[in-house]
């Protein structure tokens, strides 16, 4: 076979398979159907969503004076496409009390780490975090927010959040992400990712994504400067 | 000796999803898992 | 058109990757695939970290749950190795593994080529026993979650389809490029460095699941025979094959792939690799040009 010809067979086939297996795999667009969305609240990738929240531009304003961890500039929230504003929630923590996000205001600063009970360095990370709630001052709190737990029904996996928050010591307040936090978790990519939120609900600095509980200390205290 | 091995893969495969084992693998499949991709 | 036996091998390893990989559309926003399809485990080596991915890699799927809380072995991952083992053996590995068909691409790349001794087949068992098998039970935290610890620590096509890709579409994901990312894009550089100068490179000294299709390759049904009567012991079939197998002595290698280029350098006839017949029979399909699999070319018989 001339050489040509071997080129454009392989290019082709390997054209002509993608496309047919896109076309029978399951919705070629793959995202998350059945499943994902109850889940991390990964529902459809939305520029929408998230510009609700970048809707204000008095808020995009403000956000440049903070002092934040990364140099960068106005486009923090579009590198990551993290919203600027939590989300308008009611939910309960692994305690049942329900939560809103009046949470927010009760503090000047709130560390969020978000988690998922299948996660091995979120779980690994929870004792350290426990220990550092401890030394938090009074100005500042830390509360979990539980990604994977399935609604109300989910009993097993309220059960095993639950063993773990206690074998870890944890006394901070962990909170069950619904449909409420999808605006905010659509664009979580994996966990533990840290999140922190002014007393408005905006958020403040870069996201903290992995296991690195340094990195959220040492942004609490440039904050609070 | 073929049989057995078709039939024990059988017996493991049931085995394990009775056990649950498969919404484990979900749960892994469909989170990215930083840590197997040598990040975080 | 007479298709040639390794354009139909190629075709079938781009069909393969397409079917484990077909969320092509993911690529670009770097969201995974969440639907059901994953907690069936893919034949060959795909990391379900990639955003295209459809199914559960095998290997992570062991990791995943002898890691878990409750369980330390998985019989559902290990009895998909078993079936997919005795079924095809390793022809998963020559037919059917995206990361195979990565690996013989690198090897098309312009350059001396070179063999492989043999004390270096021997790791992938070790990294079979020791990252996927034992780690995962015995480096635990306190709520009893082990380390994917193959994944982890070594997996190239993890680092490839997963890392790399995820890298590139999550910015927010690079603040975690540490030691640990350096070990694991150093292993992929090495294994297509490998790949390039030595055929299937990371298949023969790394991949943990060649070595369990490798156990499998003399019970499973897809097999090689060679036939006695045929056979002249000209040593074609050896020097043809590029996994460094003699399918004469060892038609049940534990490294073979059932690639077929052995039957297309026998200048008798006197191969088999296919599904007909017994293996051990040697009066069945060897020889029968109608039963086999793999079709000898009048073309090759130069």
């Amino acid at each position: 076979m001339k050489r040509k010809a071997k080129k454009l067979l392989f290019a082709g086939a390997l054209f002509i398979t993608m496309f047919l297996t896109s076309a029978c795999g399951k919705g070629g667009g793959g995202n998350p159907e059945e499943s994902g969305s109850a889940q991390t609240g990964q529902t459809e990738a939305a520029a929408d969503s998230g510009e609700d929240e970048k809707g204000d531009t008095p808020a995009k304003i403000q956000q440049v004076p903070e002092k934040t961890e990364a140099a960068s500039q106005p486009a923090a929230e579009e590198a990551s496409g993290f919203p600027q504003q939590m989300p308008e929630f009611t939910t309960e923590d692994l305690d049942g009390n329900p939560v809103t996000q009046d949470l927010f205001g009760e503090k000047d600063l709130t560390v969020v780490n978000i988690w998922g009970t299948f996660c091995s360095p979120c779980i690994g990370e929870m004792p350290e975090l426990a220990a550092w709630d401890e030394e938090l001052p009074d100005n500042v709190q830390l509360v979990g927010l539980i990604c994977d737990i399935q609604g109300d029904e989910d009993v097993k996996g309220r059960e095993l959040a639950a063993a773990i928050v206690e074998k870890a010591g944890v006394g901070f307040p962990q909170l069950i992400a619904n449909e409420d936090f999808a605006p905010l978790m659509q664009w979580v990519v994996g966990v533990p990712t840290t999140i922190f939120v002014d007393k408005d609900g905006k958020l403040v600095g870069e996201p903290i994504v992995g296991a690195y509980v340094e990195g959220y200390r040492s942004f609490v205290e440039d904050y609070l400067k | 000796m073929r049989m057995m091995m078709a039939l024990i893969a059988c017996g493991f495969i049931l085995y394990g999803t009775v056990r649950g084992e498969m919404e484990i693998v979900w749960n892994k499949a469909v989170h990215i898992c930083l840590e197997c991709i040598g990040l975080g | 058109m007479k298709v040639k036996h390794w354009v139909k091998r190629k075709l079938l390893q781009f069909i393969a990757f397409g079917c484990a990989n077909p969320h092509v559309s993911n690529l670009p926003t770097g969201r995974l695939y969440g639907g059901k399809w994953k907690q069936f485990c893919n034949p060959g080596l795909n990391c379900y970290s990639c955003p295209a991915a459809r199914f559960a890699c095998p290997v992570g799927a062991m990791q995943a749950v002898s890691g878990s809380m409750d369980f330390k072995f998985s019989f559902y991952a290990a009895g998909m190795l078993l079936a997919f083992g005795v079924i095809l053996g390793r022809a998963v590995c020559g037919w059917l593994c995206p990361f195979g068909l990565f690996q013989e691409l690198l090897h098309k790349i312009p350059s001396p080529k070179a063999g492989l001794k043999k004390c270096f087949l021997w790791i992938k068992y070790v990294v079979l026993v020791v990252f996927v098998l034992l780690l995962p039970i015995l480096a635990t935290n306190y709520m009893g979650m082990g380390k994917p610890a193959f994944c982890q620590y070594i997996c190239p096509a993890g680092t490839l389809e997963g890392g790399l890709l995820l890298l590139g579409t999550h910015p927010e994901l690079r603040q975690t490029i540490g030691p640990l990312f350096g070990l694991k894009a150093g292993i992929l550089i090495g294994v297509i460095l490998g790949s390039i100068f030595i055929y299937r490179f990371f298949c023969r000294v790394l991949c943990p699941l060649g070595a369990i299709y490798g156990f499998m390759n003399r019970f499973s049904m897809c097999h090689l025979e060679v036939d006695p009567r045929r056979c002249v012991s000209c040593g074609a079939c050896h020097k043809a094959c590029r996994m460094e197998v003699d399918p004469v002595k060892k038609p049940d290698s534990m490294e073979c792939i059932r690639c077929g280029d052995c039957v297309q350098a026998c200048p008798k006839d006197a191969i088999y690799v296919g599904f007909r017949g017994k293996a051990g029979n040697k009066q069945s399909a060897a020889g029968n040009g109608r039963a086999s699999l793999v079709k000898k070319r009048k073309e090759n018989h130069v």
